[in-house]
């Protein structure tokens, strides 16, 4: 992305891939994707949304109905060509890791070198190495932890020098402190090697986390490409909004200026591709992060709920108007349940809206988070 | 979150439907699923070269309707008879108070162990007239005629006594896997324990039941040891008679087909069984309990010992008896005990060219089965099971008379031996097979692929090393499965060709029954093989 003399290398195109499965579900939908050299794209989205499916597709262990897939400049998928897995130099971490249950960890590694290379137990090596499991290598898989089978994982899948590198839900099986502990460790391992990863999940914090770009997918279909920052400020739609976190919409009116919103819970600077328009009633997008809550008698709602969660309090709290909303505070702000309280939004950016009216494919997804 | 891993799973499941199997699997599936079919299916043909008319003159004889009728005797009484004595073993066993019950739960399995036409010998040289009950213990009293012990009683008890462990197992299994929890709820509502047995306990063990009288019912209408001792005459007895007395053997071949009707009938009501396993299965999922207390006996334990002991004494212990007085009074009498040698390698050798080829046949069948469900699989799979459906001596005409004509150099020669081996134990060699490759998670083959391998490399390389318990398994059985067969090695060995088996029922079927002790004492020895790993099996299983 610094560079501005040549334009970075592109891995991975996928375009208008479609895979369709009956009855319905978990499919793919004239999915395009573009993933340069060296990124890590983070493909996420709710179970079930063809996720897992893309990146079967992409590896070939599927064959998509529609659509060309090229990796590294040559096409695999498309045009009448269908380039066997083994072929097409696409690395592949499973969900369940995939051992070889009946190989030691060294084997399992060198299993996708070739047999007469020449560097082949340097390679397992410096694999070893950057896996940190050098001591154990000659253990069997079932000896390992979670943490460690998905090092091994990784080290196989990287040995064979892959173009790419797929990960299917890398951290799903882990607890959730060894899950954060190993995005950090993966993605110093991936940093290393030098790939280029696509890697799926349907936890959107570790795709915030490790994603350098991510892919909001859902119903077979990308909702939104871009930096994890703009994808969680900036969603192009509800789904995406309430899906990277927690989200409440409230009506919204145009003020004077054009560039703000004016709500029962005060004024708002907007921003997305909604935000110039006139024509159509608006929602504005809150964060519970974005609201600050006060309790005052003469206040704007009604304490519904808290949640103690740590380092802060949740509010759920009941607007005058009959609205609910969620809001953040610190553990030093105490409020009872049933309190009356005083909402406003403080947030220090501007705020997405969407028209009130949603597209039924839209309202559907809002209704299958809720 | 259940529910939509529920859901992705039925999805992947949707997902393997729609994938084509690779060509050279569908050819060698294609091959091998012909090749099972066609002796069949010359064995209709030659049928119909006949004539319909002299097959209609065959089949409408009063002698045709009298052996049907005999054979649907033979099996409703020994499937009936199998399933009272399972369900009342099987309940004593997993469910109540029953003193030594570890020990009835072997004892009462391994009469399995003895092939049909052993247990029919051992019974005729005590109960037949002029065998040792009559001589022991009724002459003294001056009894000169007991009643006779041929025919129908003789038969279904023989086999019962060797049959009735199918249905024990399968019930077994069910009782076990049911948990108590359902028991113990009909108690807490109020019900008597012999009601709750009746209404809860009982409904439950109908699918178990079912399957395993079923595999009675196959194994009966296929036996052909025990009713040809027995001189009864169902169908396989008589298609050999026909067979061996008569130069037209059409006769014997058109009685097949009879019999193949029959067997294809009870196969399907077998398979249509099977749709009520799902409810079983939840049963065992949701329902744990083993290690609730169990229904006291209180007085009635006495009683239930008895039947125990009766079971184990006449399945068990008078046999061994009797095969040990045979052997010693046959050593005594000068038998050559050598003479067993040459039989026995025989067996061996035979036994081992089948568990071989067996295994080599049941891997692409199973491979597609299970990879590449979709019609053609489930075709293949079906085709497959031929075996298991039609009677060893149907199977054995269909390749005399498929190799007599068209494959004369292989007829009569170890290798139609070994064929008919590998059509009738297919299915057993495919179960362990098919249970390994189940293990084996297809993500894991996939890895081998994306790590750059061939499909074949990769099935070299993970799948068959991952399938090798299977695939031990597999040929084990099929080894000790063909030591013990008759019919099929009657019809089609080689002239100088003699078996463990056949030596056995020449022997007996002369009443030379000290010639048949020592050969019969080493195919007990060698079917208790597997019989140990499936009590050591069960044993860890209730650990």
């Amino acid at each position: 992305m610094t560079s501005t003399e040549q334009p970075p290398r592109v891995m991975l195109r996928c375009v208008g891939v479609t895979k369709r499965y009956f009855p319905s579900g978990a499919g793919a939908h004239d999915v395009s994707l573009e993933v340069t050299e060296g990124q890590i794209l983070a493909l996420v989205g709710p179970s079930g949304c063809g996720k897992t499916t893309l990146l079967r597709v992409i590896a070939g262990l599927e064959s998509p109905d529609e659509g060309t897939i090229e990796v590294d400049g040559r096409t695999v998928t498309g045009h009448g060509v269908f380039v066997q897995p083994e072929y097409r130099s696409v690395g592949f971490v499973f969900q369940e890791y995939a051992l070889f249950p009946h190989m030691t960890v060294e084997s399992n590694i060198a299993y996708g070198l070739p047999r007469n290379a020449p560097d082949r137990e340097q390679r397992v090596d410096e694999l070893l190495d950057l896996v940190n499991l050098t001591d154990r290598r000659s253990r069997r898989p079932h000896e390992f932890s979670g943490g460690e089978r998905q090092r091994v994982a990784l080290a196989r899948a990287l040995a064979p020098s892959p173009r790419i590198l797929l990960m299917d839900e890398p951290f799903s099986n882990l607890d959730p402190n060894l899950s954060a502990r190993l995005q950090l460790e993966v993605r110093e391992i991936l940093r290393e090697a030098g790939i280029t990863v696509v890697f799926v999940t349907h936890d959107q914090e570790a795709a915030l986390s490790m994603g350098d770009v991510i892919a909001v997918m859902d119903h077979g279909r990308i909702q939104q490409v871009g930096a994890p920052d703009m994808a969680f400020h900036r969603p192009v739609n509800r789904f995406v909004a309430a899906f990277l976190g927690e989200a409440d919409f409230i009506p919204a009116e145009p003020a004077a200026d054009e560039s703000r919103v004016i709500t029962e819970l005060g004024e708002a600077e907007v921003s997305g591709a909604w935000a110039q328009n006139r024509d159509v009633e608006l929602d504005l997008m809150l964060r519970p992060e974005d609201l600050s809550i006060s309790a005052a008698v003469t206040g704007n709602g009604r304490v519904l709920g808290r949640i103690f969660g740590g380092a802060f309090y949740a509010y759920t709290v009941e607007l005058d108007s009959g609205l609910v909303c969620r809001a953040l505070a610190s553990h030093a702000n105490v409020i009872e349940v049933g309190a009356r309280v005083n909402l406003r939004i403080a947030a220090g950016h501007p705020l997405p809206v969407f028209p009130r009216q949603m597209p039924n494919d839209m309202a559907e997804d809002a209704a299958n988070l809720a | 979150m259940s529910t939509t891993a529920a859901g992705i799973q039925r999805l992947r499941a949707i997902r393997r439907q729609r994938r084509w199997p690779p060509f050279t699997l569908s050819l060698t599936t294609s091959i091998i699923g012909s090749a099972l079919l066609l002796p069949i299916i010359y064995l209709f043909i030659r049928t119909l070269d006949a004539g319909l008319d002299s097959l209609a003159d065959l089949l409408l004889r009063p002698r045709t309707a009298a052996i049907i009728v005999r054979s649907m005797a033979l099996v409703v009484i020994v499937s009936a008879g199998s399933a009272v004595l399972a369900l009342a073993l099987g309940w004593l066993i997993e469910r109540t108070d029953l003193p030594f019950r570890r020990l009835w739960s072997i004892v009462t399995v391994l009469p399995l162990v003895i092939p049909s036409y052993i247990m029919a010998f051992l019974f005729i040289s005590v109960f037949a007239p002029r065998g040792m009950v009559q001589r022991i213990v009724a002459e003294p009293f001056g009894i000169q005629e007991i009643p006779s012990f041929y025919g129908l009683p003789g038969a279904a008890i023989v086999l019962i006594l060797v049959s009735y462990p199918y249905t024990l197992l399968t019930v077994r299994a069910a009782l076990r896997g049911s948990g108590r929890a359902l028991e113990e709820a009909s108690r807490t509502l109020g019900k008597g324990p012999w009601e709750t047995f009746l209404r809860v306990t009982l409904p439950q063990m109908r699918p178990a039941l079912a399957s395993g009288s079923l595999l009675v019912a196959l194994y009966t209408i296929s036996d052909f040891g025990a009713v040809s001792l027995m001189r009864y005459e169902t169908f396989t007895w008589a298609i050999y008679l026909q067979y061996t007395s008569y130069v037209d053997r059409t006769a014997a071949a058109a009685l097949s087909l009879v019999l193949v009707g029959l067997a294809v009938v009870l196969f399907l009501t077998e398979t249509t069984a099977h749709g009520d396993r799902p409810m079983e299965e939840t049963h065992q999922a949701e329902l744990g309990g083993a290690d609730s207390p169990s229904v006291p006996l209180g007085p009635w334990k006495y009683p239930a010992l008895g039947l125990c002991s009766l079971v184990g004494v006449f399945a068990l212990l008078v046999p061994m008896a009797v095969l040990l007085f045979w052997l010693v009074r046959g050593i005594g009498a000068g038998e050559e005990l050598s003479a067993v040698w040459g039989p026995a390698l025989n067996s061996a050798l035979v036994s081992s060219l089948a568990a071989v080829a067996a295994v080599l046949v049941a891997l692409p069948v199973v491979v597609l089965a299970v990879r590449f469900p979709g019609r053609f699989s489930v075709f293949i799979d079906r085709v497959s099971h031929v075996g298991f459906a039609l009677p060893g001596i149907v199977i054995a005409l269909a390749l005399v008379f498929f190799g007599s004509r068209l494959a004369p150099a292989l007829y009569q020669t170890h290798v139609m031996l070994v064929i008919a081996y590998v059509i009738l134990f297919l299915p057993i060699a495919m179960g362990p097979v098919r249970t390994s490759l189940l293990q084996v998670n297809p993500r894991v083959e996939e890895a081998g692929r994306t790590l750059g391998k061939r499909p074949l490399q990769v099935f070299s390389t993970i799948t068959v090393p991952l399938l090798r318990p299977g695939i031990l398994a597999a040929g084990a059985l099929v080894f000790l499965t063909a030591m013990k067969e008759l019919p099929a090695t009657l019809l089609l060995s080689p002239l100088d060709f003699s078996s463990l088996g056949t030596t056995i029922w020449a022997a007996s079927s002369e009443a030379f029954f000290a010639r048949a002790a020592l050969p019969a004492l080493l195919l007990i020895a060698i079917s208790a093989i597997p019989m140990i790993f499936l009590i050591g099996r069960g044993r860890s299983q209730q650990a």
